[in-house]
């Protein structure tokens, strides 16, 4: 897509709203100015900018203005540093710096634009020319401290190195930091038994947190038990009164005698489990270790026997014939069953599991279970 | 120069450019807009910088 220059005059005239005649010779006289441009006299056309010989070659520096215009939807764009230096990759460096610009190159033709290396004198050139002097500023002086520290450390090297050209010598100054830097070898083997000495210590503090950890989770299963206990209690005590009435409706069993003493139980509890030694299966009374096996009604299954017991205990004081059945999982972990009553059959079980007071009267809060002493 | 003819030039140009059309001018040369996309730049001292994309103007002599 060009604009000729039959077609640059039309749109000329348009604009500026000129004679086409005129404007055909405005441009001549402008083509005429531009080609007149020496070596030693530039010329600055105002919006448009200098145009000047270099290399024997008429080029233009875009001004600033037009430039921006042009450039508008990347103005203000700074390059941005993604990867920090490495003084001992130079030669990567050189290598990379090579392929970018074979990059560069193929980006350009890939625009569309068939010019040359040397056709982008204008823009380009002049962040080639800066790029290349900041690049000799900083070899420089690289070589400079090489080749001291080289005439410090390793003098053989100096010779080698000395009466070789600039550009065959480079490669070998960039080989000479590798051996300087032999050194900190030496430093990181005096440093190995300080590493594994915080190793250690790492391991050791580890594995107290891992052992604490334990233990507090310990303790937290301890208090949610405690924690649950006294909520279910508390709905027990709450629910006391019950159990005498649903004991009278009681149809079975081997429980004939207790219901002649039910009447005594709801106002007092001790004498109740002195008359109730006597029977054999029950829900209240004293637990008979002589039976060789019974069902009972299990309340709670509880990890520290001595809570257990503490339970145990409690409802023993509410007339129940309450006892812990210990119930070995392995070695290490040991459960503690909370159970009431003995009785022969299921059944019977069942139907005291009825009287219990609530919440343990539903059949989610207690199980049936054949215990052996 | 005309000074009316000096700012319509550079206005076709700016919009010819703009539109990434070629000017050309005989006995001169052409204006074209060239664009080049942002690409890593390793530096000598190691870093690697990421050039931003440009969009400038080309002026190609006329070969005689």
């Amino acid at each position: 897509m060009s604009l000729t220059q039959e077609q640059l005059i039309e749109k000329i005239s348009e604009v500026s709203k000129l004679d086409k005649k005129l404007v055909a010779k405005e441009l001549d006289s402008f083509v005429e100015q531009i080609l007149q441009v020496s070596k030693g006299n530039p010329l600055t056309i105002e919006g448009l900018g200098v145009f000047r010989l270099k290399k024997g070659r008429l080029s233009l520096d875009t001004a600033p203005n037009l430039a921006l215009e042009i450039n508008y939807k990347y103005a203000g764009m700074m390059p941005l540093e993604i990867k920090k230096g490495n003084e001992s990759s130079d030669n990567q460096l050189e290598q990379n710096s090579e392929v970018s610009t074979l990059q560069n190159d193929e980006e350009l033709e890939e625009s569309g634009s068939k010019s040359t290396k040397e056709d982008l004198g204008f823009e380009i050139g002049k962040v080639n020319q800066v790029e290349k002097k900041k690049e000799e500023e900083i070899k420089v002086p690289k070589k400079e401290k090489v080749e001291t520290q080289i005439q410090v450390t390793d003098p053989i090297l100096v010779d080698s190195a000395l009466p070789k050209t600039e550009k065959k010598s480079a490669p070998k100054i960039d080989e000479a930091p590798k051996k300087v830097a032999t050194p900190p070898t030496a430093v990181k083997s005096n440093q190995t038994p300080k590493i594994i000495a915080v190793v250690l210590a790492i391991l050791v503090v580890v594995s107290v947190i891992v052992f604490l950890n334990k233990s507090n989770k310990e303790k937290t299963l301890a208090q949610k038990e405690n924690v649950d206990i006294k909520a279910k209690s508390e709905v027990q005590l709450s629910f006391e009164p019950e159990k005498p009435k649903v004991e009278e409706t009681k149809p079975d069993s081997a429980t004939a005698k207790v219901k002649q003493t039910q009447p005594v139980k709801t106002s007092q509890p001790e004498p109740q489990i002195a008359q109730t030694k006597s029977i054999s299966y029950g829900l209240s009374g004293e637990f008979n270790a002589e039976i060789p096996s019974y069902y009972g009604i299990v309340l709670y299954t509880l990890s520290f026997e001595a809570r257990a017991d503490a339970e145990r205990s409690s409802w023993i004081k509410k007339g129940f014939r309450a006892y812990v059945d210990t119930w070995i999982i392995t070695r290490e972990n040991i459960k503690y069953r909370v159970a009431l009553g003995q009785f022969a059959t299921v059944e019977d079980a069942k139907q005291a599991a009825l009287t219990l007071p609530a919440p343990f009267n539903e059949a989610q809060n207690h199980f049936i279970k054949r215990l052996n002493p | 120069m005309n000074d009316t003819f000096r700012k319509g030039l550079i206005s076709v140009l700016r919009d010819q450019l703009h539109a990434k059309k070629t000017v050309e001018i005989e006995k001169l040369g052409s204006f074209k807009s060239i664009h080049i996309k942002q690409y890593q730049k390793p530096e000598p001292d190691g870093r690697v910088v990421l050039m931003p994309p440009i969009d400038y103007v080309l002026f190609t002599p006329e070969k005689k």
